[in-house]
């Protein structure tokens, strides 16, 4: 009936497979994501590969070295993201808070640094298509950064306000998959944009 | 909604908590909250982007195109979105507030009201998708009505050049994106859940959200008419460079291309979770129904291939907006990247509009023939075989475009092999009706037009897969006619099977089987009609996607553009048959066409929570015909003997 | 286990092996040039393909119990294929009822060959496994126990699966043929159905070539 059956919820849905739903969900946006960078990979294929331009292109300089001291900074935020998370699951608080602050703060200084070396950096987004894709490239990461610090700063002000567990800390678990995405991420545009 | 009996005899407030009197209203989520959350967005957006030009020194500081773009196209549907109360919930975790108990008071239909506004039930959600992709249909057939009008004879009539361009761009763009793409994931949004045995989808508030990107996602597209400029004109494609010179109306489809791709990916993330987790015990992969089946392989397709549109639409913008050098030339860039980047998702784009009419095809032929589908298993595997292949024929689109000559004859050869799993499909439908007890209802008409049609349709296709012949009839009426062939006869066909088919178990009501029989041939005859002699005039050299042709096309365009207005005009009988039924049909009972399927063994409406308890899957859904077979036992039911379906 | 599918555990090596693969690319190609670079992707990518299809693991499905029944009887499922007439399978089924109101249900398999089960062409794979159940329920009904007899899926395994769902046994009796001419011990059916199932199971071994004498006709 109806009216009786509204009143006591939904039947539990059977779990037809071993993967969390929510982590499977996460996996398949980052799926989305990774191609969404491989449209914007392709075009710098089309403007390096196939146009065959210099790079970097003269008289432009990327700044490999700062990059270079930021990759470090972004791979360490995600070491202690990985702690956060292995203090969380062994039910150390203190460890949780202070995991996600200093991933927090990493990824902050990361961001600034990239946003400073855009206005040292010489050239435009409208410089010719090098300038283009530097900047759409890195932004479109840097988008990323961004949203990955505002999931983190949700999870650091949930952590603060004693909402984690050693049993429930799947918001934490989620989040941290997002975060070491945006982390090889950045290892892919670093080699290829400043490296390769 | 509950069911017509139940409600006259309980007519007891359900669903959300009453909103509060008063100007406490405007804190509520609901239309009148965005009512002034959008405008306060765009406010923001607006200040963001002054902000920034001012601080940057960049003149002029009120630069209408930005201030279009981050106010009005971004800023203020998350104002919108924020109104109706789509992020709520998140927003209520990301601060830390303390969770609320789930009570289910915003899920379900109890009232004509609860379909409004942001709702978590997806058989609400499947409807809410279908009136919304029914509207832009009928939008979009409008914008046809007006170019064949154009069309019917030599000359310019009503419009100029660059108007009757943006007919047929926004004519595209609302049939392909906020009509056949989303109908299928309305429908499959309200069976797939109940087929699978499942209370709900994987995520139902990210449900609920894809579903309100879409309204904004249309009124986007179709507002560029008011742009300066006019609307956007070079055609759904979009091809660079012509889209970045052209006005302002271009960045709305940029835009709202982008935001019905956020909501298809959503919906597809959503279906890819649900089929994998939440199928019902017994449910192998191997005992899905070929529907569930068809909106897995789409879903994957949705979410890998969808971005590559939205980076090809971020480009243009960019190039416009920024000037950047994507696609310009003199400064670097690669303009024929646009068209690969571009077809690398408009290709798949054509199976994601098409594989789930295939799985609605066979759900239908099977029913009404009485028989199994023929081939399950390779029924499936084909699916997966398109999904693979889709992949690698993007270039196909691109023969006659300048692309390396290399690349033609590889891509000639895949579009070619997609021939085959397409084959099988068609071949097993014809073998699963063949010596069947066939019921000609409303659907199977719909089912056996698509079959044929589609054949019709892939026919051009396979010889458009030939790189001479495409070069001959690249870009000319030959093409129209192929793309409505499969579009029109595929997968809107499809469409309407689909609606007709499960129209009984959404609205608890039988549609006019005598209107729905007319309509279909109505349909049927003005279809072939309007798009057989395009074939013809396109092989003669009519262009493609131009206001006016030589004087030795005007007997057949005349022809054409009649018979596309008697084609417009069976449209009505359809609105007259769904709104009439819905509102004053005979009842109908759970299982009107005894069919095994899940979403068959319960009431029509189903429940608000789908089921009592989750089924237990014994069988393949398919066993018509097979002495004692079931599908699956439902609560209640005793081991063996009551309430199995007889499958005769 | 690197596969970023489970936990931010395995996300987190997996962003450990991306540094790896992509620093391997960029110092190879910095020191030794585009090809020797290219060189590299190319063995790395290789082997992380080779290690990835190693790696792959098995889902196990979570154990399927019975649907309850009344009480006061006990429900036997027998899954079988030619061994049915076995007698060692009807002694063990005659001494499991004694006592007991029992209820008999006899599966039988619709084996395929693969290419038909891929096909999808079971009409004559389900009309010889009713031949071959209609023969088992007579020889069964002729040594005195009493029992119905289905068609099951044409994998044993998941044909035990839906009777249980269905009839909702309280044993399952897998009577096969001994080992080397048993196509199912030698898929393992009678181990992956006590991990499967979460009723007792009995294995019975049924040698028709010693229970009937070579000049009856063997089974085909």
């Amino acid at each position: 009936m109806l009216h009786a059956e509204a009143h006591h919820g939904p039947p539990i849905a059977n779990q037809s497979s071993r993967v969390n739903a929510s982590i499977l969900g996460m996996l398949l946006f980052i799926a989305s994501e990774i191609m969404l960078f491989g449209a914007f990979f392709t075009a710098y294929f089309f403007v390096r590969v196939v146009n065959g331009i210099e790079w970097p292109q003269p008289p432009f300089e990327l700044p490999v070295f700062v990059a270079g001291v930021n990759t470090a900074i972004l791979v360490t935020s995600s070491f202690t993201m990985h702690w956060a998370l292995q203090s969380v699951k062994r039910g150390n608080r203190a460890g949780l808070q202070a995991g996600l602050l200093l991933t927090f703060l990493m990824g902050l200084v990361f961001l600034l640094t990239q946003a400073r070396e855009y206005s040292r950096v010489g050239f435009a987004p409208h410089d010719g298509a090098f300038g283009t894709i530097f900047y759409c490239l890195t932004g479109l990461h840097g988008a990323h950064v961004a949203v990955g610090l505002s999931i983190l700063l949700f999870m650091t002000i949930r952590a603060f306000r004693g909402h984690f567990s050693a049993e429930h800390h799947h918001g934490v678990e989620i989040g941290g998959i997002y975060w070491h995405f945006v982390d090889v991420m950045w290892i892919v545009v670093y080699s290829t944009i400043y490296l390769l | 909604m509950t069911s017509i009996a139940e409600r006259e005899q309980h007519p007891v407030h359900h669903g959300p908590p009453r909103p509060p009197g008063g100007l406490r209203r405007l804190l509520y989520p609901g239309f009148l909250r965005a009512a002034w959350m959008a405008p306060l967005f765009f406010g923001i957006g607006c200040g963001i982007v002054v902000l920034c030009r001012w601080w940057g020194g960049w003149h002029p500081i009120w630069f209408g195109e930005i201030i279009v773009l981050v106010g009005a196209l971004t800023a203020a549907p998350i104002g919108f979105l924020a109104g109706i109360g789509a992020f709520d919930y998140w927003v209520r975790y990301a601060i830390g507030s303390p969770t609320q108990p789930e009570d289910h008071s915003g899920h379900g239909a109890y009232s004509w009201k609860d379909y409004f506004r942001v709702n978590t039930d997806h058989k609400v959600i499947g409807m809410q998708y279908l009136a919304t992709t029914i509207l832009f249909f009928l939008a979009g057939g409008l914008l046809a009505m007006l170019v064949r009008a154009e069309l019917a004879k030599p000359g310019m009539q009503f419009f100029d050049n660059q108007t009757y361009n943006g007919l047929f761009s926004v004519h595209a763009s609302l049939m392909i994106f906020l009509f056949v793409i989303p109908a299928f994931a309305g429908l499959a949004n309200f069976v797939v859940p109940l087929m699978l045995g499942a209370p709900d989808m994987a995520f139902p508030r990210l449900n609920a959200l894809s579903f309100w990107l879409l309204p904004i996602a249309g009124i986007m597209m179709l507002s560029s008419f008011a742009a300066p400029g006019g609307a956007f004109a070079a055609g759904w494609t979009g091809y660079a460079p012509l889209s970045v010179h052209q006005p302002m109306g271009t960045i709305f489809f940029n835009m709202g291309v982008q935001w019905a791709g956020a909501s298809s990916i959503m919906t597809a993330l959503n279906f890819l979770v649900t089929i994998i987790t939440m199928r019902a015990p017994g449910m192998t992969f191997w005992r899905m129904p070929l529907l569930v089946w068809a909106n897995f392989t789409t879903s994957l397709l949705v979410v890998i291939a969808t971005p590559f549109i939205a980076g090809s639409q971020f480009f243009v913008m960019f190039d416009k907006v920024m000037h950047t050098h994507f696609f310009d030339v003199a400064g670097g860039g690669y303009p024929l990247g646009y068209q690969h980047i571009f077809w690398f998702y408009s290709h798949p784009a054509v199976y994601i509009m098409m594989l789930p009419g295939f799985g609605i095809a066979s759900e239908v032929i099977s029913v009404f023939s009485r028989k199994p589908i023929f081939g399950y298993r390779l029924m499936a595997l084909s699916l997966m075989a398109i999904l693979v292949l889709g992949f690698s024929v993007w270039a196909h689109h691109m023969f006659v475009s300048g692309m390396a000559p290399w690349l033609r004859v590889p891509m000639m050869i895949t579009t070619l092999m997609i021939a085959v799993p397409t084959g099988i499909k068609v071949f097993s439908w014809l073998a699963t009706i063949w010596e069947g007890k066939i019921n000609f209802s409303t659907p199977m008409l719909w089912a056996v037009g698509f079959v044929s049609m589609f054949v019709i349709g892939g026919l051009s296709g396979v010889y458009l897969g030939a790189v001479p012949i495409d070069i001959h009839t690249s870009d000319t009426y030959f093409i129209v006619a192929h793309i409505h062939y499969v579009l029109f006869g595929g997968s809107l066909f499809t469409i309407f099977a689909g609606i007709y088919y499960w129209f009984p178990k959404m609205t608890g009501r039988q549609y006019n089987e005598k209107l729905g029989k007319l309509h279909f041939w109505l349909t049927f005859v003005g279809f072939n009609l309007t798009f057989f002699p395009m074939h013809l005039i396109g092989t003669q050299g009519m262009p493609r996607r131009v206001s006016d042709y030589a004087p030795q096309f005007a007997t057949w365009n005349l022809f054409i553009s009649v018979a596309s207005f008697s084609l417009g005009a069976s449209t009505i009988v359809f609105l007259y048959n769904m709104i009439t039924s819905m509102r004053r049909g005979a009842p109908a009972e759970s299982n009107p066409w005894r069919a095994l399927t899940l979403e068959w063994q319960v009431t029509s409406p189903p429940p608000i929570f789908n089921f009592d308890e989750i089924p237990q899957v014994v069988g393949n859904p398919y066993e018509y015909g097979v002495p004692g077979a079931r599908h699956a036992i439902l609560s209640g039911d005793r081991a063996a003997t009551e309430a199995e379906v007889r499958s005769h | 286990m690197i596969n970023p599918l489970r936990s931010e555990a395995e996300a987190f090596k997996f962003l450990i092996a991306s540094i790896v693969y992509f620093g391997a690319i960029v110092i190879a190609t910095v020191a030794g040039g585009t090809w020797v670079g290219l060189g590299v992707f190319v063995a790395l990518t290789a082997g992380v393909l080779w290690w990835w299809w190693q790696a792959r693991r098995d889902e196990r499905p979570a154990q399927t119990t019975p649907r309850p029944h009344a009480a006061g009887e006990r429900r036997i499922l027998v899954v079988a294929n030619e061994t049915v007439g076995g007698h060692t399978l009807r002694s063990t089924i005659l001494e499991k009822s004694l006592d007991v109101r029992e209820e008999v249900l006899v599966v039988t398999p619709a084996l395929n060959s693969p290419i038909r089960h891929w096909t999808s062409d079971e009409d004559g794979a389900r009309a010889a496994a009713q031949k071959r159940l209609d023969q088992s329920l007579v020889q069964l009904a002729e040594a005195g126990v009493q029992a119905r007899g289905e068609v099951g899926d044409g994998d044993p395994l998941q044909a035990m699966e839906d009777a249980l769902r269905t009839f909702g046994a309280d044993e399952i009796i897998i009577s096969t043929h001994p080992e080397g001419r048993s196509n199912w011990l030698e898929r393992g059916v009678v181990e992956k159905a006590r991990e499967r199932f979460a009723v007792p199971i009995t294995h019975v071994v049924v040698d028709l070539t010693r229970e009937n004498p070579p000049q009856a006709s063997p089974e085909p």
